[in-house]
């Protein structure tokens, strides 16, 4: 028991600044925390900007000359352009469809609505490289099955849907995350509006169009806005699916033109570096605007109590069901099928031999010692991945929530960053970091400098239900384990993570299933001795090897179906909400 | 018993949250064994203060120390963490621990202790018992009812017997009629549990009914300390009279030892005046339920006035009335066993005691 005289005499010095130093600790440790993060996360990303600033060793000139020579160099303006283009078709298509299927499962009657959900949520998690050849089986221009069928039918001459182009990169984006995630996270929102608006509105005559028009789309702006400019940020970190459908057609976005500028050798590191800094200036007003509209005061949060009551839709109840449970089933169950499939077939895609079906895949890839290598680092990656970040996310969020520090708003700010960093520029900041800072070096080249970038790259999402679960658990839950006389770390240790351990066992498995397919963030620091598996399925489907791509597809889905099925039986038991 | 417990001094305590002072150096002194309530409306400072107390909030400047133990001191950089300060606290929202039982939310303080297994369920058991919880000891936390819930708060704030108790608005939670219930029952604890207590509430009857002292708290500041009757009956500010209870006020002019009624003219002879010289105008205020009412024609009594009822209200148990009185409108309750009627005139009796006078000037506090 520490017990202070009251009347001490005059302390030493040494003892005062000790004391006060004492005091100031949370202080420190928010301090340190804050300047970890932020190193982290802005030392790469301004060595990406910096490059741009580099003079040309030629001329010596500082400044606009860089911009002008990268720009003025082939397929740069163009896959910028062609970025854009991407992301429009995705988000003209899919925005309308997405708000309209969440109306149907949100305010109608519809049968089954919980179960579509579900599947839509089941499609966020699969790997859209899966998916990708899963969908290469039916649309190749040569051997998919639908082109194929159609011909044998005579209904066409030639394949109609051709995967690799434009509209078929556009249409694997629509069927991986284009639409699943605004359903995600539009649905809810829905679902929290108050019915009686709705009720209102027919009491003064307008009918279910009229309202839908009038009433409820109006009140939902704000959150449709939202989630639109989220899915257009994260439509920016694609990678995956252009460099395997348009390298060969030529056609790059801004993400295959920077792999194929660092792929050169030399490689050219200003004009990334420009190409970069570029997509950052883009991606800039889109967060400021982000920002802005979730802060807003938005009208359809109002909800959560009131009425639910559902509209009837009478007669269109089943075709309702049907339409919908079709479509559902048509953008995920059969790309799986399909890839399944392919991983058993003699040869991809080609169903007229005299013996279709195949273990070889299998048998070649399970004693393959790349694909051994490559699944081993990909554990090593996923698991390493999830318990730093559980562990380190939890305290960055405890600082965020509770630190009592100046610094609070700002470590809330810098664990948001690196969402506004596309994957693929955030890895090669890293791999700048890399020729500049001896201790990045030594990473280089091992699954750690993976699990680094994997970890801030899931960082924004996984401090934010930490947090969120932080905010529900309230302070005094916290306070009185003090009060009642346990130190901080005893409090921490028997309290906080205990109530918060589900939350933490979620976010530790959301961050392994998204690290485990991601291929983007990863790229540019894959080498042979740190290959992964979704790197290796990438390789494959580049070179053509189908069979075996369709195998690695598979494993990689499997791990993440089963990923996703224990998210959502550990948040339901307990009642999380693992959204972000 | 062991010698009297040790008091709570609090010195020039203040908190700043930028530039906005939510504890504005207050004073207080806690004698041993009395339970204090700070009583205010929310955003006076309350709150801040208890939380400063406990050790959950630092202050900006100042001192508090309980017996010869300083829990904190700005000037002399000393701050003792909330774990070594031996106190117990209820909290508004209970605070426990969902993922315990009843028992292991109110042993968890003793473990901390190092105290042995044997002797810890001795002891949760007594105080479980004390707060009429005995035998729900394996019952999970969700499973409660509030009023359950804020006994087990209380239970395992009281366990290992802490010199000084606080309350964080511990009532708040409950509905009228249990906490009605709860008053009485923390009363009667009072008699077997010997503790000095600082609580914070902003429900006045809980503040009147409960503590041996109130400190009336606004902006900051403590506007004025004293028993409950005390600040009841002799409010030294215009807040503290209108924060407490009911008032009626009526215009007028003070003149030596007595008040002249705006309109009508009546004088009234008074007690208690409050910075106010002859010939200002000012006001008179009286509890309504000092007043006596009569209709007229009654046998009068001195200091007595003309009234009419202008409105009335039929609420059950008795009436509400609006009534004029000179040129204003107040309010008052009538009892229901007899008919009054609207447009009636009716003679008020306002004791000499129970008026104050205060000042209407515009440099009037």
């Amino acid at each position: 028991m520490t017990t202070e005289p009251l009347d001490a005499v005059p302390v030493s010095a040494f003892a005062w600044v000790f004391r006060r130093l004492y005091m100031a600790r949370g202080e420190i440790v928010a301090a340190a925390v804050f300047a970890a993060v932020a190193f982290l996360v802005l030392y790469p990303i301004g060595t990406v900007v910096y490059l741009t600033f580099v003079p040309n060793e030629l001329s010596g000139v500082f400044g606009t000359i860089p911009w002008y020579r990268a720009f003025s160099e082939p397929g740069m303006l163009q896959s910028v352009l062609n970025t854009i283009y991407v992301v429009v078709a995705v988000q003209v298509i899919s925005m309308p469809l997405s708000v309209g299927i969440s109306w149907f499962l949100a305010r109608t009657d519809l049968p089954g609505a919980r179960m579509i959900e579900f599947c839509f949520w089941i499609m966020f998690f699969l790997p859209s490289m899966g998916v990708m050849t899963g969908w290469l089986l039916l649309f190749d221009p040569d051997f998919g099955l639908f082109n194929q069928w159609l011909i044998d039918a005579g209904l066409i001459k030639a394949s109609i849907f051709n995967l690799y182009s434009f509209w078929g990169i556009v249409f694997v984006h629509l069927t991986t995350y284009g639409i699943s995630v605004k359903v995600m996270l539009l649905t809810p929102a829905f679902r929290n509006l108050d019915s009686s608006v709705e009720e209102a509105s027919f009491l003064c005559g307008a009918n279910r169009w009229r309202t839908l028009i009038r009433i409820v789309l109006p009140l939902m702006t704000p959150a449709m806005l939202v989630v639109l400019l989220m899915s257009i940020i994260r439509g920016l970190e694609t990678f995956e699916i252009e460099q395997v459908l348009g390298t060969p057609i030529k056609f790059q976005v801004y993400s295959t033109k920077l792999y194929l500028l660092m792929a050169n050798s030399p490689p050219e590191f200003r004009a990334a570096g420009t190409l970069g800094t570029a997509v950052l200036a883009m991606v800039l007003p889109l967060i400021v605007l982000q920002r802005w509209a979730s802060t807003r005061r938005s009208f359809a949060v109002v909800g959560g109590r009131g009425g639910n009551a559902r509209i009837r839709l009478g007669r269109w109840r089943w075709p309702a069901f049907i339409a919908m449970a079709g479509g559902v089933a048509f953008m995920s169950l059969l790309p799986f099928l399909m890839l399944v499939a392919g991983s058993f077939m003699k040869l991809f895609g080609f169903f007229d031999l005299p013996q279709v079906w195949t273990f070889d895949h299998w048998a070649t890839a399970l004693a393959d010692i790349t694909f051994i290598a490559s699944l081993r680092n990909m554990l090593y990656l996923g698991f390493g991945t999830a318990f730093l970040a559980v562990g380190i996310y939890a305290l960055v969020a405890y600082c965020a929530v509770r630190a009592k520090s100046r610094l609070r708003g700002a470590i809330d700010m810098v664990t948001w960053l690196p969402y506004t960093v596309p994957g693929i520029v955030l890895s090669f900041g890293y791999l700048n970091m890399a020729l500049q800072v001896p201790i990045f070096a030594l990473l280089y080249g091992t699954v750690g400098a993976l699990i680094l970038v994997s970890f801030l790259a899931s960082m924004p999402l996984g401090v934010q239900v930490i947090k969120v679960n932080m905010l529900q658990m309230g302070t005094e839950i916290e306070e009185a384990g003090r009060i009642v006389g346990g130190g901080w770390t005893r409090t921490f240790r028997r309290i906080i993570l205990p109530i918060g351990s589900p939350t933490l066992a979620v976010v530790g498995i959301m961050v392994f299933a998204s690290t485990i397919r991601s291929v983007s963030s990863i790229m540019l620091l894959s080498t042979g001795a740190n290959r992964v598996l979704s790197v290796l399925q990438l390789e494959f489907l580049s070179g053509g090897s189908l069979g075996p791509a369709a195998v690695v597809g598979t494993v990689i889905v499997l791990i993440s179906l089963a990923a996703a099925i224990v998210v959502r039986l550990v948040s339901s038991r307990f009642g999380i909400q693992a959204r972000g | 018993m062991s010698l009297t417990p040790p008091s709570l001094s609090i010195s020039d305590l203040t908190k700043r949250f930028g530039r906005f002072v939510a504890v504005d150096s207050i004073a207080l002194e806690l004698r041993p064994g009395e339970l204090v309530a700070l009583l205010g409306p929310s955003g006076c400072g309350k709150t801040t203060t208890l939380r400063m107390v406990a050790g959950l909030e630092r202050p900006s400047a100042g001192e508090i120390r309980f017996g010869d133990r300083v829990f904190v001191s700005i000037p002399r950089a000393i701050e003792l963490p909330p774990e070594k300060r031996q106190i117990g606290m209820v909290f508004q929202s209970y605070a426990l621990w969902p993922h315990m039982t009843v028992f292991e939310n109110v042993a968890y303080p003793l473990q901390l202790r190092g105290i042995a297994k044997a002797d810890i369920r001795g002891k949760v058991a007594a105080v479980l018992d004390l707060v009429n919880l005995g035998g729900a000891g394996d019952k999970q936390i969700p499973q409660l009812s509030g009023g359950q819930q804020q006994r087990v708060a209380l239970a395992r704030a009281l366990v290992y017997e802490p010199a000084l108790m606080l309350f964080d608005e511990p009532f708040s939670n409950l509905d009228t009629q249990l906490r009605g219930q709860m008053r009485m029952e923390l009363k009667m604890l009072r008699r077997k549990v010997e503790m000095t207590g600082l609580f914070v509430t902003h429900d006045q009857v809980e503040a009147l009914s409960m503590a041996d002292r109130i400190a009336i708290m606004h902006a900051g500041r403590i506007e004025q300390i004293g028993s409950p009757s005390e600040v009841y009956r002799q409010p030294k500010t215009r807040f503290v009279r209108d924060f407490l209870g009911r008032v009626v006020n009526l215009r007028g002019t003070a003149d030596a030892g007595g008040f002249r009624i705006a309109a009508g003219g009546e004088r009234l002879a008074v007690a208690a005046t409050h910075d106010v010289h002859p010939g200002a105008t000012a006001e008179l205020s009286i509890r309504p339920e000092f007043v006596a009412i009569v209709p007229a024609g009654a046998p009068d009594r001195p200091n007595s006035i003309n009234a009419t009822i202008e409105e009335l209200l039929f609420t059950g148990d008795r009436f509400e009335a609006r009534m004029r009185v000179g040129g204003d409108n107040v309010l008052f309750d009538l009892p229901s066993d007899r008919a009054w009627a609207e447009g009636e005139s009716v003679r008020l009796h306002l004791p000499t005691d129970a008026v104050s006078i205060w000042s209407l000037e515009p440099d009037a506090k």
